[in-house]
This record gives structure tokens, C-alpha cells and sequence, in this order.
């Protein structure tokens, strides 16, 4: 373990240590080392520890940082002794020596024979008999346990229960090092504690003989060795470079686990120790072992509970990233959901819209959990950030890319589908990255596949051409976006989703509305899966246009045009003429096309509310002027064939009063007002066109 | 909306848009009446079939009784429509 001290005169010193191994020094107070002085910037410079190396940078400061009086430009290795300045304030850089524990393997495995093994196990029991202290030292031995008796009472932490036994069996046993050694997760053993006499602290490296802590954490023995240095048959050389003659090791033991040592050295100027100092040191041990072990229990449980509430807080700060407002008034309809599999996850989705357009984007960001949840951040940023000023979506794919590429690691990537959707004529431009395709429903046909170029998934090249591809949706055609999270949805035997059951699942929902399709959806993938845990997060978003009520103009190629989408019932008739109006206005036609359009609307209308209102979703109008001919387009989304050419009832004009009826007036005077009349009718949408020239 | 009231000479005088949606308010006023009537389409904008069924089912009352509609002020549109389903042969158009 290596520690270095930053030393500045009159202030305690900064570790720079596995702990904390990067020291930010400036004058602002979020650094770790605040000095306010005049001479230092904000964010002056930044000491890092890197493999036991450590090294100092200037952060661009005002007036520079200085190693042994050379100004530094980039990043200097530093070595103890160094003195740095910051502006005009002095530093030392020293190297904590007193820490540094060498456990040492050249040592043969035979120990000096004054030594003396015994069993840790058979100590505590007491098998070997009574202690015998000699009668000035119990009383300090009782004082020794009853000074750590509150320690393993009280809530303290395991660090500071190992620091307050050594310094206690340190001054009891005079000893001259103190050490304690625990294993770590990987098994290694790393001292927490290391305790030497004041005054006297060397500058050579503590060390442990190999057979010494072997013995120990292998063998769990207690070992005292009364005198090493005297012993011709001396095991562990490196005891009399340190000069250290007597000793005693005992290992760390709880829940039938070794866990580590506890190490004690001293001099010859003193008296050996003897066999009562061993059979204290072992039993505090076994009891302070069970005591590391319930605080370290307890800090890992407070560790995850902390976890756990940070990781909460991180869920809503997420899931308050996504929209939530499901809108589903005017042109178009909303609905979305994302369920993450973890707290967090990688999955997005966001849409907002104005009179015109609608934009709307989904992706899933590879991997899970933290960093899959800070790049799905980034990338629902940036589509918000470049929706405001791109309208293509192939562009703002290619922006979201070069970002994405530039700012996440190399192996993160994110697959995505955004598109906007013009609210007055259905035109859906959308640009794939490598994300599932999106289904279409509309009512009366089968489901279908958009067709989207696969493109590259965002962030894997910089430079790529996304595909820019367009669609038109009729009024009622629902458009569904999923992430694989459905498609890769599990059951207890590991059989996926797939597909063809999300096809099927979706396939009669095109009369419902988004929020039925998205639950039906969900509740069809949660049906399949049953009690398999959820692997990935699973996001659905569907949008159903429903075109506009009220007039829009659009200079398309056919001329000017305007949709509307109406409810099944006669009321939508006040609407309707409402259209009327606003396409004779906006075209600068006359009254008779006003006559015109109003009569054949009203009476075609009627005829498909009267005769078919059972039928699912609206009826869409569509007003256009083609070339020299106005265009009157009715379109039933789900009907019985009805063709007025041939199916409707022939009216005569010339008959008698008495065998008159009203029925199939209506229709007879559409046939006789307008020019030309065309119907097509499949799978059950109905869809008739009438044509009249323009004077 | 369609509007309907008496005339000076005690005409019914007809106002607005004589569409699907005005069929209560025509009934009451058509199918009540039991002796002929004049009917001023002057202020009348628009006719539909369903106003065509409502005048012909009143036209069939009268005419059981030997009488009948008289329709005046009728422009051009709607003469159109008259015209073309034959309503011409069958109603008194002045």
C-alpha cells in the first residue's frame, strides 16, 4: 500500500492513497484541497496516484505550478522530497513509510526453535491450562479488555475497532510494530493497521516473515517466538535486518473463517514475550474478528441500502426524462411505456409535437443497468437538442451519430428510429439505425412491416448516411414502435417472444386506440413470459393518425388537398361542411361547389353511418383539386362493398307521384351531379372517389 | 340550421340550410300540414335529399286530398336538384 502526504505548513496533511487517489487543489471549495490564496486559480492543478506513482498536473492556473522550482507544463511525476508550489504556496510531498508492509518469502519455513506454536483454537478454549499472569500485569491486562469492551459494544467500524485494539495491546505489550493484516475479497492480505513506536519509526520497511503469516492464516497457529535474534536455526533473516527478536502472531478468526492476522514485534531492550501475552492478544483477537466481521456485514448493508436509494432516485430521474403527457386530442393519438428490467436502463423513447408536425423517436442503448442509463440520457438529449432546428430525420440521425460516436465509449452503441409525421397529410418521413422496424395497422388490412433500410446503429462510425424514407398514412392507420426487449422476452423454459407472436398479438388491435394496443401488447408478452424474470427493458410507443378535422392546405404534387377524419354518426355532418367551407374559401371556389361538395358529402356520408355503423374507425374525407377536376374522396375503413355504379337502386325522374319513395334519391342525384365516379373496395375499405370538372 | 316562419300572406317562409341534421324541426312544420301551402325558398341555401324526402312525404299527404305545394322563390341550385330528380314534375314551381 503506498501513501503519500501532501504537507503544507500550518494545515493537517492531504492523503494521496488507494482511497482517495486523485487530489483536486484549488481555491474553490468543491476541490479536495481548498487553499485560498490569491496566488492560486479556482481549479489550480490535480495530484493522481496511479500504480504507487504519483504525479501532479497544472489545470491551466493563472500562475502555474511548480516542482522543485521549474514551472511544469503537463503531467509531472513526483518522488518524496518534492517540493511543489501552487501560485506561491509551498507543498512537500512525503511518503507515508509507516504503512508499508513487506510480507517477506525468502525466509526458510522452519522457525526459530525458542519458538512456540500452539493451536488459536485450543487457547481461546482455555485446554492449556490457566493463564498465570504475574500479578502487576493482570490489572492492566483487565484495564486492556475493559477499554475494547465498549469498542465491540459500541457501533463503531471495523477500522476503527482494529486501530483502537492495536494501540491498546501496543502499549500493554510495549511492543515495537503493530499489524494487522486482512484478506480481501480476491483472498490477498493487506494491512489496515500498522502501529510503530513514536519517536522511533523506521524508515525500513515493516517485515513479516512469510512462515510467520503462513502459519497463521494457514494453519491458524498462534505463534510466539521469544527470541529470534539468539536462535543459530533463525527462520526469517529479514527479523534480524529489522532487529526484532521477540514476536507474536495469531490469526483473525470468524464464522470458521480466517480473515486475517494480528502482529506484534519487539526489540531485545526488552523482555521477551511470554506465553499470557499470547493468550491475550489471541482471545481479543477472536473476539474482535467476530466483531469486523458483523461491522463489515453491517457496512455492506448500508452500503446496498444506500445503493438502493441512489439507485431509486436515479429510476425517477429517468423515467421523469420521458414524456409522459399521452396526447390524444386533434390529428393524432399517442401512447408509450418503458418498463426497465433493472432500476435503471438503456431504453428511450420521446416525442412533442406542434400544429404541423409530430416528432417521435425510440431507441435502446446496448447494454443495461448505470452506463447503458447515462448514454440513453445523452442520446434523448441530443434528438431533442437537434430536433429544434433539423426536419429530416436522416440529418438528425447522422447529428446523434457523430455525438454519439465522439462523447461514449467505443462499445456502446445505440439502436434507434425517429420520424415526424406532418399532422395535415399523413406523410411520415423516418430514418432507421439499425432498430426493429415499426409495424402499421389499419383497420379492414393485415398487419404490415414499414419498410425501413436497416442503417448503422448510432455510434459505431462516424460518418454514415442513414436512410431517409417516407410513408403516407391514411386517417386510423396506428403505427407501432417496440424495442427487442419485447421481441426477446423470455418464458421459464427460455422460448423467445419472437415476431410472429408480437405480429399476432397486434394484428386485431387496429380499431383500438394506442393506450388499449400498447397494454394489450404488454399484457400479451407479460402473458408469454410468465414468472421468467424481465432480461431486457421493454419499451412500446404507438401513434395513430387521425388526420385533422378542420381544413389543411398542403401544395402537394396533385394540388392543393384537404383530410379529414370524421366519427361514425350524423353529427360529424356540421364538422364536415365545415371542411367544405374552408376548402372553397382557401381554393377561391364558388357557391355551386360549395352545392356540390356539401351534397355528396351529406348524402354519401349519411348512406355509410346509416348502413354501416357498426364499422370500426372513422371515416376520412379528402378534398382535392387535381388538374382542371375537383376530387371528392370518401374512404370507409371497414365495410361491406358497396358500388353506387351498379349497386344502388335506379331512381326515375319521370314517375308519377303515387310511386315515388325517397329512398335512393340521394344517391341518384350524386350520380347525376358530378362527372365521373370511381370505387374501389379491400378488405373492407371502402373507398370511392367522384370527379367533377371545373368550369 | 333551418328556420321556419310565416310569411305576410301566410306563406311558410323557409330560411338557411334544409339538411339531414334539420329533420325534427321540418317534420313538425311539413307533416302537420292538412291543407295546401306555399313554401318561399328564397332565403333557402341548401336542400338535400333528406329535405327532398320530408317535401315529397308532405306532397303525398296533400295530394290524397287534392292538394298540394306550392313552392316560389326557388334559385338556382335548388332548382338544379328539383330538376333532376323530377321534383319538377311533381310540385307546383312558380
Amino acid at each position: 500500500m503506498t501513501l503519500f502526504k501532501i504537507n503544507i505548513a500550518g494545515r493537517p496533511p492531504i492523503t494521496i492513497g488507494p482511497e482517495s487517489p486523485v487530489v483536486s487543489v484549488g481555491r474553490a471549495s468543491t476541490n479536495d484541497l481548498t487553499i485560498i490564496d490569491d496566488s492560486l486559480s479556482r481549479q489550480h492543478a490535480r495530484l493522481t496516484l496511479v500504480d504507487g506513482v504519483a504525479s501532479v498536473e497544472d489545470l491551466g492556473s493563472m500562475n502555474g505550478t511548480q516542482v522543485n522550482g521549474h514551472r511544469i507544463t503537463g503531467r509531472q511525476t513526483l518522488k518524496p522530497g518534492d517540493v511543489i508550489r501552487f501560485g506561491n504556496v509551498e507543498a512537500t510531498l512525503s511518503q507515508d513509510k509507516s504503512s508499508k508492509v513487506v510480507i517477506e518469502y525468502q525466509d526458510s519455513p522452519d522457525l526459530p526453535r525458542s519458538t512456540i506454536v500452539m493451536s488459536a483454537a485450543m487457547l481461546r478454549s482455555g485446554l492449556l491450562g490457566p493463564a498465570a499472569p504475574g500479578l502487576d500485569r493482570w490489572p492492566r491486562a483487565m484495564s486492556v479488555l475493559q477499554g475494547l469492551t465498549l469498542g465491540l459494544i459500541r457501533d463503531v467500524s471495523a477500522q476503527q475497532l482494529l486501530e483502537d485494539l492495536v494501540e491498546k495491546l501496543f502499549d500493554f505489550l510495549e511492543a515495537e510494530h503493530g499489524v494487522v493484516l486482512l484478506k480481501d475479497a480476491s483472498g490477498a492480505v493487506e494491512p489496515v493497521v500498522v502501529h510503530t513506536r513514536k519517536g522511533r519509526a523506521s524508515k525500513e520497511d515493516i517485515r513479516l516473515s512469510h512462515t510467520l503469516v503462513e502459519a497463521a492464516l494457514d494453519r491458524r497457529e498462534a505463534i510466539l517466538m521469544r527470541d529470534g535474534g539468539g536462535d543459530p536455526a533463525l527462520a526469517s533473516r529479514s527479523l534480524i535486518i529489522s532487529g526484532v527478536t521477540t514476536a507474536i502472531v495469531t490469526p483473525l478468526e470468524a464464522g470458521g473463517e480466517v480473515i486475517g492476522l494480528l502482529y506484534f514485534d519487539a526489540f531485545l531492550t526488552r523482555k521477551p514475550f511470554d506465553e499470557d501475552d499470547l493468550r491475550l492478544v489471541t482471545v481479543l483477537a477472536h473476539v474482535a474478528a467476530a466483531k469486523i466481521q458483523n461491522a463489515k456485514l453491517a457496512e455492506e448493508v448500508q452500503k446496498k441500502k444506500v445503493l438502493e436509494q441512489e439507485m431509486a432516485i436515479a429510476r425517477t430521474i429517468q423515467q421523469r426524462l420521458l414524456p409522459h403527457n399521452s396526447p390524444h386530442e386533434g390529428a393524432f393519438q399517442l401512447f408509450a411505456t418503458l418498463r426497465s428490467a433493472k432500476e435503471v436502463g438503456g431504453d428511450l423513447y420521446d416525442y412533442f409535437w406542434d400544429e404541423k408536425r409530430l416528432f417521435f423517436c425510440i431507441g435502446d442503448v446496448s447494454g443495461k443497468g448505470v452506463p447503458a442509463a447515462l448514454v440513453m440520457a445523452l442520446t434523448k438529449t441530443l434528438f431533442r437538442a437537434n430536433a429544434a432546428f433539423l426536419d429530416d430525420p436522416a440529418q438528425m440521425m447522422a447529428a446523434v451519430n457523430l455525438r454519439l460516436y465522439e462523447e461514449t465509449d467505443p462499445t456502446m452503441f445505440v439502436t434507434a428510429f425517429c420520424g415526424f409525421l406532418n399532422l395535415e397529410t399523413g406523410r411520415l418521413v423516418y430514418s432507421n439505425a439499425g432498430h426493429d422496424r415499426p409495424l402499421i395497422l389499419r383497420p379492414g388490412n393485415p398487419l404490415r412491416t414499414l419498410e425501413a433500410k436497416p442503417g448503422l446503429a448510432l455510434g459505431v462510425f462516424p460518418k454514415f448516411n442513414y436512410p431517409l424514407q417516407e410513408e403516407l398514412l391514411a386517417p386510423g392507420d396506428s403505427l407501432v414502435l417496440y424495442t427487442d426487449g419485447v421481441t426477446e422476452a423470455v418464458d421459464p423454459a427460455m422460448q423467445l417472444f419472437g415476431l410472429a407472436r408480437l405480429e399476432a398479438a397486434v394484428d386485431a388491435l387496429a380499431p383500438m386506440d394506442p393506450e388499449g394496443i400498447v397494454y394489450a401488447l404488454i399484457e400479451a408478452v407479460d402473458g408469454f413470459a410468465k414468472d421468467a424474470p424481465q432480461a431486457d427493458d421493454i419499451t412500446t410507443l404507438c401513434i395513430r393518425y387521425l388526420g385533422t378535422k378542420a381544413l389543411l392546405k398542403s401544395d402537394g404534387e396533385g394540388g392543393t388537398v384537404s383530410i379529414g377524419t370524421f366519427a361514425r354518426n350524423a353529427t360529424s355532418l356540421v364538422d364536415i361542411f365545415g371542411m367544405v367551407s374552408g376548402f372553397i374559401t382557401g381554393n377561391n371556389l364558388g357557391e355551386t361547389h360549395r352545392y356540390l361538395m356539401e351534397f355528396v358529402l351529406e348524402e354519401l356520408f349519411t348512406n355509410m353511418v346509416k348502413y354501416n355503423p357498426e364499422g370500426g374507425g372513422r371515416i376520412s374525407l379528402e378534398l382535392a383539386i387535381h388538374g382542371s377536376e375537383l376530387m371528392i374522396l370518401l374512404s370507409d375503413p371497414d365495410c361491406p362493398s358497396f358500388d353506387i355504379r351498379s349497386d344502388a337502386p335506379e331512381v326515375d325522374p319521370l314517375q308519377p307521384l303515387d310511386s315515388r319513395k325517397p329512398g335512393g334519391l340521394g344517391i341518384h342525384l350524386v350520380k347525376k351531379m358530378v362527372d365521373r365516379i370511381e370505387y374501389d373496395h379491400l378488405d373492407r375499405v371502402g373507398t370511392i372517389r367522384l370527379f367533377k370538372k371545373l368550369e | 340550421m333551418l328556420e321556419i316562419s310565416e310569411g305576410p300572406n301566410g306563406e311558410m317562409v323557409l330560411a338557411g340550410r334544409f339538411d339531414a341534421s334539420q329533420m325534427e324541426v321540418a317534420k313538425g312544420a311539413f307533416l302537420r300540414l292538412t291543407e295546401g301551402k306555399t313554401v318561399d325558398f328564397a332565403k333557402l341555401d341548401y336542400i338535400s335529399s333528406a329535405g327532398l324526402g320530408i317535401l315529397l312525404a308532405a306532397q303525398k299527404n296533400l295530394s290524397d286530398k287534392g292538394q298540394g305545394l306550392k313552392l316560389i322563390h326557388v334559385n338556382g341550385h335548388i332548382r338544379d336538384v328539383f330538376r333532376l330528380s323530377g321534383f319538377d314534375q311533381i310540385f307546383d314551381i312558380a
